[in-house]
């Protein structure tokens, strides 16, 4: 293989682990083929930048500003690491103040109002959703004529996962959403909930195992209290977890 | 604020200090983008979703690690949607891939002042249109490469044994591609006069 076929495959990054540590010791002694490659890499990046747009559904930007607002309200604004004078400092201590004193109005409001075992739910939902390795999955709805949405996010070997809903109409209070957890076909109960008059609702689904990535994830309307076993002629919505 | 009115490095640097708005913006700049081109490599719309979704939420977790003075923010996001796509490509076949945690690795997405400078020449010169058409154009075994190697995450054995042909020939064909595909997006670009 000549120097310059290594070179386009590493570009396209096809060559074999072994060969591209080799070339990569080639590349860190080379001005030119540092150049060379950064100009196959231009060259592919355009051919990505040219692909025909798609637009996302609402449910994939609901899931990721909800991902982004579970963050902002677990921390502060980062400071730029920029020089700052005293005004500027100013600037950034007031929302940064005012963001904290939110945040910790959300965890002891809640603590005041719905007790402990509810804060705890709160801080194990925002820990979930800001960990790392998190992966959000739309869960497909059971009936494709609606327009309700639903997300999970777990990450790989935790046992917890956070279920978003969206656009659900809320139910009667002789009824319940519930979640279940489907792992090796058999479901098993992942708690339950009823919507608000928006539409939408967050569960802690606890597993009781680590997620393996294999597992479904499902909702059906069951008599309040929940059930054992799902009502499948009530599926509201079913799919996989990764 | 009108965040309409930032480019796209404006907007990161906003991001790095939280900025929800900047977010926003950026995201409903280049969603059908980044949307587009992880449907491109998985073909699959639930997986691509999940992907780009993960690509943004890379962005708004390493904001702080993207240099701004190197330019260029949305080369930046479409490599992070492109890494991620390939990386669940290739767990669908099985190759070995590395696992990048946002706060552990926010420069490994940086792309190098070159590459971002082509990108942005021919971009001066040609729509999307006629990028597309550039390797649509190329004969279709070295299309087959390009699309197997970038697109599919296969290495050069893997598509050799996928189109049973020699390693050789493919690497040739690689290489050719890549020069034509050189001559159609980029022959005013400085290179060739180097």
């Amino acid at each position: 293989m000549t120097t310059e076929e290594r070179l386009t495959l590493y570009a396209l990054d096809a060559l074999a682990p072994a060969e591209k540590a080799a070339f990569e010791a080639e590349l860190a002694a080379s001005d030119v083929l540092r150049a060379r490659l950064a100009e196959e890499r231009g060259l592919l990046l355009a051919l990505d930048r040219a692909v025909e747009p798609m637009a996302p559904s609402t449910g994939m930007t609901r899931a990721l500003m909800a991902r982004v607002d579970a963050d902002m309200a677990t921390r502060a604004p980062r400071p730029v690491a920029t020089r700052r004078g005293v005004a500027d400092f100013m600037r950034w201590l007031w929302p940064a103040a005012t963001l904290a004193l939110a945040a910790l109005a959300i965890v002891f409001g809640m603590w005041a109002i719905t007790g402990q075992a509810e804060t705890a739910r709160l801080r194990d939902e925002l820990a979930l959703l800001t960990g790392p390795g998190v992966r959000a999955a739309n869960i497909p709805a059971a009936q494709k004529d609606g327009t309700a949405t639903a997300t999970a996010f777990a990450a790989r070997g935790a046992s917890n996962a956070v279920l978003l809903v969206a656009n659900l109409p809320p139910l009667d209070p002789q009824q319940t959403y519930q979640a279940w957890i489907i792992r090796d076909g058999k479901p098993l109960p992942a708690g339950v909930f009823n919507t608000g008059p928006d539409g939408e609702a967050r569960l802690l689904m606890r597993s009781g195992g680590p997620f393996t990535g294999a597992e479904q994830i499902g909702v059906t309307i069951e008599r309040a209290g929940g059930s054992d076993t799902p009502d499948l002629k009530r599926l509201v919505f079913i799919g996989p977890l990764t | 604020m009108d965040y309409t009115t930032f480019d796209d490095e404006t907007l990161v640097r906003l991001i790095a200090r939280r900025d929800r708005g900047a977010f926003e913006a950026l995201y409903a700049r280049h969603a059908g983008l980044v949307l587009g081109l992880t449907y491109r490599i998985l073909g699959e719309r639930r997986q691509s979703e999940d992907v780009a979704q993960e690509a943004f939420w890379r962005v708004w977790k390493g904001a702080e690690g993207f240099d701004t003075s190197r330019g260029n923010a949305r080369t930046w996001l479409v490599s992070i949607a492109h890494h991620l796509a390939i990386d669940v490509t290739r767990r669908s076949q099985r190759r070995p891939v590395v696992e990048m945690d946002a706060d552990e690795d926010d420069d490994a997405w940086n792309v190098p002042d070159e590459s971002a400078d082509v990108v942005e020449a021919i971009e001066a010169r040609m729509s999307a249109a006629e990028v597309r058409a550039a390797l649509e154009q190329l004969p279709e075994a070295q299309r087959q490469v390009i699309e197997l190697a970038y697109y599919k995450g296969l290495t050069h054995g893997q598509i050799a044994e996928h189109l049973n042909v020699p390693a050789g020939t493919i690497h040739t064909r690689a290489r050719l591609a890549m020069q034509k595909l050189r001559d159609a997006l980029s022959a005013p670009i400085a290179w060739q006069e180097r």
